[in-house]
């Protein structure tokens, strides 16, 4: 109960009403890179959709995934496409994540979500677990799992949120 | 000094859990409403039978009623353009669960019927956070600290309390203060922390922690580490070393722990961590080395494992088990991509307790040695088929325990059309127990037809040439996954699964065999 009437008081004093007159963007991460740097969510919006995968080392359909979400990085990038994989691989087995990522030439960008916190802030459960964010940082589409055939679905959302921002 | 304190109830709930949404909700009145959410909840049921490892009697009469619900709610709430901060976030996660008998039994769930609450607010304020509540943190690789929750192993180490972190390009810091809750593997212990990074260029950095523990068991245990890294070239190194100090091993009983304090120098553990990897010429190599001597096993630790987590069903489906405690071991590792073709991997590993002041591991069996060699290939051999095909082999010794494994896998995943797939797996594995001098022969075959994005029927059987007494020979079962509208999946498995040691995240826990009907739900608004 203490800290719920700490967390009260300070609600008080941080929300005025008038906060709420302007939507902002909802979601919002920092996690560090797998070469140690910073990575932080905002910073990338702005500039079209931001396409993050869930996975880890240990988790079969996630691996099977990554190809095809290479393909999808090669092609769109440069039209304005954000591709993340955040690995949820906890600290035992984190040194496993780059091995992996650099021996099957994947560019796209790996963060580190060792407990699982940004993953549990988009409210995914399971791996793999994908989620689109628009350039205004609101969650468009969220899936769970991955089938042959899922990429098809995500290419064709992108495609459509790619021409809606050049428009 | 001897501490006593009431035993404290499994996962226990406080009248705190209908406060905070009756909050969000005043302020979202309050405010209009012109605020974002997000949510999800997770269903699940079991009924049918599953093995009560309590039951003496041959398997199939040592089985009992599994009836088991779980309901899992989470809702959070985002703030901005705050007079203080960039953004607030308020979470609340409210778990309802029904265990099942074996998992009363097993897991000390003690009452029928079990109510646990998670509260948090996380507030950021340009490089700063700040968190109240529930909170979870790592320091370095966990060697110190590592605070996680498992939702599948019933495990949650996160502390009721708060955090605070800043980061920037060169500095790094968090702190961290709370209380645990009692839970599977989990005591209530008071923890404190802090961990110091610095990171003067993008290719080397350094950095420091600290651990105060005081808890039920693990009375006053103090956890100083260090850690530091460097990139030259394809060459990067990293390694982190720890101590773990008891300062009072009073229990709450005045039992001294049997085992933990065997002599004086077992006062002070400690354990080191070092990972060298060479990405030179297209092939990605990885030297892992463990020097594990905590002495004592400590849910709020988990240092990085020397081996591969997950080879294949059959083999991962009991895993050799990462001591704390007392091991020593390295791990190598190759892969390379050949011509965007072929993708090969091998990794070796040994591991063993210590052997007086050895720094490599035993093969003696007196100290629990283990080895193991994996190769596994990937071969993409049509725009339409992908190929996978494994071998591993790998042998343990403890004490009442001597076994020897080699398994094959394959799988073939065919695209026949652009949202039809057919996926099918085939595995054998060869045991041979040198301590009970019996071989057997385990066989598992899998085949998946999916239609993406509406589901995927998945149809697989285990067998084994040994009919064990615990838990029979043949496992048959059939799932069906359907999603509905992306974010809604519903699951349906229905026949028999195999039991075994389930380990994800540095915890492991037994399953045991189940036969039946499970309907899971995970849906997200």
């Amino acid at each position: 109960m203490r800290y719920l009437t700490s967390l009260l008081i300070l609600l008080s004093i941080l929300i005025p009403s008038s906060s709420f007159a302007d939507k902002e963007a909802a979601v919002d991460f920092t996690l560090e890179d797998v070469d140690g740097g910073l990575f932080s969510l905002k910073e990338h919006l702005g500039s079209g959709p931001v396409l993050i995968d869930f996975w880890a080392t240990w988790c079969k359909p996630c691996k099977d995934a990554m190809p095809y979400l290479q393909k999808l990085h090669e092609k769109y990038s440069e039209q304005g496409l954000t591709l993340i994989a955040v690995s949820t691989d906890s600290p035992r087995s984190q040194s496993k994540v780059k091995p992996f990522i650099r021996s099957r030439h994947y560019t796209f960008k790996v963060l580190l979500d060792p407990n699982s916190e940004v993953l549990k802030q988009l409210q995914g459960r399971n791996l793999p677990f994908q989620v689109i964010i628009d350039k205004d940082g609101r969650v468009v589409e969220s899936h769970t799992g991955y089938s042959p055939g899922d990429e098809k679905i995500l290419e064709e959302k992108i495609k459509g949120m790619l021409l809606q921002d050049e428009q | 000094m001897i501490k006593t304190r009431t035993a404290p109830r499994y996962g226990d709930s406080t009248g705190s859990m209908l406060l905070l949404p009756a909050l969000m909700l005043i302020i979202m009145v309050k405010s209009g409403s012109a605020v974002d959410y997000s949510g999800n909840l997770q269903l699940r049921y079991d009924s049918g039978r599953e093995v009560n490892p309590r039951v003496s009697d041959p398997f199939p009469d040592n089985r009992v009623d599994r009836d088991y619900f779980e309901g899992l709610f989470t809702a959070e709430l985002f703030f901005s353009k705050l007079p203080v901060g960039d953004r607030l976030r308020l979470g609340i996660r409210l778990l309802e669960l029904r265990p099942s008998d074996v998992d009363e039994q097993i897991y000390g769930f003690g009452d029928e019927r079990r109510i646990d609450d998670r509260i948090y607010a996380q507030l950021s304020l340009n490089r700063w956070e700040f968190w109240l509540g529930d909170v979870y943190e790592t320091f370095g690789r966990g060697m110190t600290l590592n605070l996680f929750e498992n939702r599948d192993l019933y495990f949650n180490s996160g502390l009721r309390g708060g955090k605070v972190t800043y980061r920037s390009g060169r500095v790094r810091f968090k702190t961290i203060y709370g209380q645990s809750r009692r839970w599977y593997l989990v005591e209530e212990e008071r923890l404190g922390g802090i961990n110091l990074e610095y990171k003067p260029s993008p290719d080397y950095y350094f950095g420091g922690n600290l651990t105060l523990q005081d808890g039920l068991y693990y009375n006053r245990r103090f956890m100083p580490g260090a850690y530091g890294g460097f990139k030259i070239g394809p060459v990067s190194l990293y390694a982190e070393y720890a101590q773990s100090r008891l300062r009072d091993d009073s229990t709450a009983t005045g039992v001294r722990l049997p085992g933990i304090l065997s002599d004086g120098s077992s006062r002070r553990g400690e354990g080191a961590f070092v990972g060298l990897d060479v990405d030179l010429l297209g092939v990605y190599t990885q030297f892992n080395y463990k020097y594990y001597h905590f002495n004592a096993d400590n849910p709020f630790q988990t240092p990085p494992i020397v081996q591969r987590e997950y080879t294949m069903h059959l083999m991962s489906s009991h895993p050799h088990l990462p001591l704390i405690d007392d091991q020593i071991g390295f791990e190598a590792d190759v892969s390379t991509l050949l011509d965007d073709l072929v993708f090969l991997n091998l990794n070796f590993s040994r591991a063993s307790r210590h052997d007086g002041r050895d720094l490599l591991p035993s093969l003696k069996e007196d100290f629990s040695p283990f080895w193991e060699a994996y190769l596994e290939s990937e071969i993409y051999a049509h725009e339409r088929l992908n190929l996978k095909l494994g071998a591993g082999w790998n042998e343990e010794a403890r004490v009442n325990f001597w076994q020897e494994k080699v398994g094959l896998f394959s799988e073939a995943v065919y695209n026949v059309s652009d949202f039809w797939s057919v996926t099918l797996s085939a595995e054998n594995m060869w045991v041979d127990d040198r301590n009970e001098d019996e071989k057997w022969r385990d066989g598992y075959l899998s085949a998946t037809v999916a239609r993406a994005p509406l589901g995927s029927l998945n149809l697989s059987c285990e067998v084994s040439t040994l009919d064990s007494d615990v838990e029979g020979d043949r496992w048959i079962g059939a799932e069906l996954a359907v999603t509905i509208k992306r974010e809604h999946r519903l699951l349906l498995f229905a026949g028999r699964e195999r039991g075994g040691l389930k380990c994800t995240s540095g915890v492991c826990r037994p399953v045991q065999p189940f036969e039946g009907v499970r309907i899971t739900y995970d849906g997200r608004f």
